[in-house]
């Protein structure tokens, strides 16, 4: 779409508390909890879209900031209904974990791993093989020309929104038994998705994906040699890179190039 | 000229609190010019003034209580530290700009927050307390009253160059950078220059503000200067006005005293200046042009409504680029009065492109 929205990690812990509230106390099933929660964050991605839409292709430093803007609401709403404090969530999953070759797996690592594979996949093939899905790229590459092929610019963005809240509620809900879920989840989590983004290259899924991979591996090493000090050697690590290739490993279909 | 009266009686008149929250806000309106300065007039997305921030107040606490230095040698090196690691920061402006600067700005900063929550010698956590004040030219500056005046010097040194830069030369390339840098490169803009003195520019007036801060509340952590502080600091620069100083400043001081007000309320504090930026955001092509009934004149305006209207016809005047103000509703006076003032009017200039222009009226 061309737009980082600075709310998207507010959305994911948004995402985390619905789900974790469903499942828990409404004793739904996990399953169950996750659909409702996608639908409620994708109806914010949907509030946020329209109320930002009039400065869509204008001003990006001004959508950029409004999206700043809702994340801080985000928090504070998080804030008023569910507290200050944050909570564990029970793993729905309860099993012993596997072994594997000599290394220990939870088994709920591997079931986040494959819906994580899965949500790609359909993701993946919504924007190839579906026209909803191309329009979604086409407004990304030029909103003009979409405009003039009769592409509904708004209405796409508009979708994208809602998918990318949607995706955004399901990392949070099925990341919610792994990290504990508080007010402030989003912020470390969000930056390193953004620079996860950036550097597999923007706009591009497989790069996405490799970018994730990426930076989650290297969370894990400095987190392992560094201890405390992992962040800064992440972000260090993270800038460089983008210095050496802005457009990301895998080059970007839209970035704002120096 | 009534500004520096009242500036200079203003600590006679309030409480020793009340003085405290003026020195905060002195504090984060020069943090809102350095922003307004990189954001504003140059355009550079500088999500990491509040590490400046940090990092020239941690520069400041662990050479006085580490290394035994006085005041001026660890105040100066503590802005050389901030005016580095500005330039350190402004690097990747060179080769991106919009929101992946922003997300590189805003990681750099996790990494400073990170680091000093983690460093032995950045006292970890708990943060360094027990800095010690020592007298300048005699004066105590423990006293909060005191130290106000030093604040108040330096801030309007601080605004006076800023607004000075703007007017200069190289004020003007940032802005030509700002707004188109290509066409400013093609005319003879130094591009990466020019970008180098943004962030240059917005980490020294962040060194100064940690500073003043740091001897201000004799204690430093990391959790002052997280993202959530940052937000705010941006918010206040929008909620101002990007592009003009003294919007900055008039944000900054304004959401500091409202932050106070709403001390018991954080988190509705929180959700009002989130929604106020967004419809800032939204409204930002609103043109507010005031005016007031023949009644309302004079000593009967409320001091609030004074400051928005005078405000509204500056930037008229100025002929800045339109900023929101969403008004509407009742101020409260000095005398527990209250006024009204109308929104008459909210209408487009025939022939579309200007942007709607909304009359206000005091009663």
């Amino acid at each position: 779409m061309g737009l980082v929205n600075f709310a998207h990690a507010d959305v994911l812990m948004i995402g985390a508390y619905a789900a974790s509230t469903f499942y828990m106390s409404t004793e739904l099933p996990f399953a169950v909890a996750m659909v409702l929660a996608i639908a409620v964050t994708g109806l914010i991605g949907l509030i946020i879209e329209r109320v930002l839409r009039p400065l869509e292709n204008k001003d990006v430093t001004l959508m950029l900031i409004g999206t700043i803007g809702f994340g801080m609401v985000l928090q504070a709403v998080a804030i008023l209904i569910w507290g200050a404090t944050g909570r564990a969530v029970a793993s729905p999953v309860k099993s012993a974990p596997l072994d594997f070759f000599g290394l220990r797996i939870r088994t709920y690592d591997l079931v986040v791993l494959a819906i994580a594979a899965l949500a790609v996949v359909l993701l993946v093939w919504f924007l190839q093989r579906t026209k909803r899905g191309a329009a979604m790229q086409a407004v990304a590459m030029d909103h003009e020309a979409a405009t003039a092929v009769g592409i509904h610019v708004g209405r796409s963005n508009a979708i994208a929104f809602a998918i990318g809240a949607g995706l955004a509620a399901l990392a949070g809900g099925l990341v919610g038994p792994l990290l504990y879920v508080s007010p402030a989840m989003g912020g470390a989590l969000g930056i390193k998705g953004f620079a996860a983004a950036m550097l597999g290259g923007c706009g591009n899924i497989p790069g996405a994906i490799v970018g994730g991979l990426a930076i989650g591996v290297l969370d894990s090493y400095a987190a392992g040699h560094f201890q405390g000090y992992s962040e800064v050697v992440v972000f260090l690590v993270f800038t460089v890179i983008i210095m050496i290739k802005p457009t990301g490993l895998f080059g970007e279909m839209t970035v704002s190039r120096a | 000229m009534a500004l520096v009266a009242v500036a200079w009686i203003l600590p006679y008149q309030l409480g020793g609190y009340a003085i405290h929250v003026v020195n905060i806000a002195l504090v984060f309106a020069l943090l809102a010019i350095g922003l307004g300065l990189a954001m504003g007039i140059a355009g550079q997305i500088n999500l990491a003034q509040v590490a400046f921030f940090g990092v020239s107040a941690y520069a400041t606490a662990i050479l006085t209580t580490n290394n035994g230095l006085g005041f001026w040698p660890a105040a100066a090196l503590a802005m050389l530290a901030a005016a580095l690691i500005g330039l350190l920061v402004g690097v990747p402006a060179l080769r991106m700009q919009s929101h992946y600067l922003g997300i590189v700005t805003l990681g750099l900063a996790l990494g400073f927050i990170n680091w000093t929550t983690n460093a032995e010698v950045a006292g970890g956590a708990e943060g360094i307390s027990a800095i010690p004040v020592p007298p300048m030219f005699g004066i105590d500056l423990a006293s909060e009253y005191l130290y106000y005046y030093l604040e108040v010097v330096v801030f309007a040194a601080a605004l006076a160059f800023g607004l000075f830069v703007v007017r200069t030369s190289l004020g003007r390339r940032l802005q030509a950078m700002r707004d188109d840098p290509l066409a400013a490169g093609a005319v003879g803009a130094e591009i990466p220059l020019l970008r180098m003195t943004a962030f240059l520019l917005s980490s020294v007036y962040g060194g100064v503000a940690g500073v003043l801060y740091v001897r201000l509340i004799r204690y430093v952590a990391p959790d002052t200067f997280n993202i959530g502080n940052m937000f705010l600091l941006l918010a206040m620069v929008v909620i101002g006005g990007r592009q003009s100083l003294v919007g900055c400043v008039v944000g900054a001081i304004g959401l500091t005293l409202v932050r106070e007000q709403l001390v018991d309320y954080p988190t509705y504090a929180q959700l009002g200046f989130g929604v106020v930026v967004v419809l800032m955001v939204v409204f930002a092509e609103f043109q507010v042009s005031v005016e007031s009934h023949p009644r309302g004149q004079g000593a009967d305006l409320p001091p609030l409504g004074v400051l928005a209207a005078a405000a509204q016809v500056a930037y008229e005047v100025a002929h800045q680029r339109p900023v929101a103000y969403v008004l509407g509703g009742d101020a409260i006076g000095g005398h527990e009065r209250v006024h009204r003032f109308v929104l008459l009017a909210v209408h487009r200039h025939p022939g579309g492109p200007a942007p709607p222009v909304v009359r206000l009226a005091f009663t």
